[in-house]
């Protein structure tokens, strides 16, 4: 009896062997994990590997009981918006750096229903908008809440609301503290103006502090990366 | 302890040949002492010295003894035109439809930063080397219609606008195949087909 996958993506996958493929999948059912798709680069194989990519909503049905599951069958799930349309070239970028991002954060075999839902919505509007870095930063907020490393994004550590005209550093055990005078010129602590903070939390970003949204999750999300760049970031010219 | 035959040296050698296993290994192996050792050892050095001398071509990166393989040293050829792909096979494969006289470039791989292969693995520097002459003023890209391909060509664009706005940069067609019957298509290439439509002139 075949186990079934009713929603997922290919998050990456590599050659193994002269025909078959490794993909690593994040599903609804389970998360993160892996199937061998044998022969799927054989010639009368093409259909399935065209369907076998990375940002299309698929269901499958895999085998086995290991950590790596052989492939059955993949389809593409008929009613998502995006079906067979290609990702726009210059979203792909951005595609492969958000599933970097769950490679690198979501431990294998553990659902997160929740954040697939997230995730199927970042992957969609990565297909149709132009404004890709909204898409990002909405996304790693989500992600930072699944991790549960999201800090208050409307008050700060003293109970206080983060007030946009006010600056901030972030404080690993508590949220954000609020910096006055002096504190100003200590170049340990990167400064960040209350509104990139509240954006986050609505969701919203203003045009002059949409770069500062992006390095405070960019330093939050240091705390389960570590320091190892990105590798898709090379992708950016 | 007992050394490792000769014969099982070489079995196990040939099991690097692409889709060769032990049996087929073991085939070859008799085969060639049974009926064809001179063929065998004329094999043996071609391929060393083969495997030896061959490098890449500094200015396309495909296969070549010389430091400028003959494609590029060739004067007839049509220099304002470069294609762009991916394995040296698949400048066999254009070459054979004598459909194509501009230049050459090979990435050796496409773009896959996950697995560590960024831009500098597929060449992009010695590009950009190449296309800082303003020569080149078509680009075709003729990368793979898988996502990784996609990523790769639209790394190509951005490089080479950057370099000369004025450059003109094609994708190769996707969609049916010649002779291809709708019903045996994929939806993916279907779909990108119905995209891709082309007008009928009457
Ligand atoms: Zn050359």
């Amino acid at each position: 009896m075949n186990n079934q996958i009713t929603s997922c993506f290919v998050l990456h996958s590599r050659s193994y062997k002269e025909t078959s493929l490794i993909a690593d999948l994040f599903s609804l059912e389970f998360g993160r994990f892996s199937v061998i798709a044998n022969g799927i680069k054989r010639k009368n194989a093409q259909a399935q590997r065209a369907i076998l990519q990375p940002f299309r909503l698929l269901k499958l049905e895999y085998r086995g009981r290991s950590e790596l599951k052989t492939l059955c069958s993949v389809d593409v799930v008929v009613e998502s918006k995006f079906l067979y349309r290609p990702m726009p070239s210059k979203a792909i970028a951005c595609g492969y750096y958000v599933n970097e991002l769950l490679l690198r954060t979501l431990q294998l075999g553990q659902e997160f229903p929740w954040l697939f839902d997230e995730y199927r919505a970042s992957v969609e509007q990565l297909h149709n908008t132009q404004d890709l870095a909204h898409v990002l930063r909405n996304f790693e907020v989500s992600l930072l809440s699944e991790l549960g490393i999201a800090p208050d994004w409307f008050s700060d550590i003293s109970g206080e609301p983060i007030e946009n005209l006010a600056n901030y550093v972030f404080n690993i055990d508590h949220g954000f503290e609020k910096i006055t005078g002096p504190y100003l010129f200590n170049s340990d602590y990167k400064i960040f103006p209350g509104q990139a903070i509240t954006d986050l939390g609505h969701g919203y970003f203003h045009s002059d502090t949409a770069k500062m949204s992006q390095q405070v999750t960019q330093l939050l999300l240091r705390q389960v990366i570590g320091h190892k760049p990105l590798e898709s970031r090379k992708l950016w010219i | 302890m007992q050394s490792i035959s000769l014969l099982n040296q070489l079995i196990d050698a040939l099991k690097c040949l692409p889709g060769v296993g032990n049996k087929s290994a073991q085939r070859m192996a008799y085969q060639l002492l049974d009926s064809n050792r001179q063929g065998a050892i004329q094999l043996s050095n071609i391929l060393k010295e083969a495997m030896e001398n061959i490098g890449n071509c500094s200015v396309c990166r495909d296969y070549s003894e010389q430091a400028v393989c003959q494609l590029c040293a060739n004067t007839r050829r049509d220099a304002s035109t470069l294609c762009i792909v991916e394995s040296p096979s698949d400048v066999l494969a254009i070459e054979s439809t004598a459909s194509f006289h501009g230049l050459f470039f090979v990435l050796l791989g496409q773009l896959s930063p996950l697995d560590g292969i960024g831009p500098e693995e597929i060449g992009m520097s010695v590009l950009a080397n190449k296309l800082s002459d303003g020569v080149v003023k078509e680009i075709i890209v003729a990368t793979s219609s898988t996502i990784e391909g996609e990523a790769t060509a639209h790394y190509i664009a951005q490089l080479a606008h950057k370099n000369d706005p004025n450059i003109k940069v094609t994708r190769l067609a996707q969609g049916v195949p010649l002779g291809g019957e709708l019903g045996y298509l994929d939806q993916s290439t279907l779909a990108l087909s119905i995209a891709n439509r082309n007008t009928l002139d009457f």
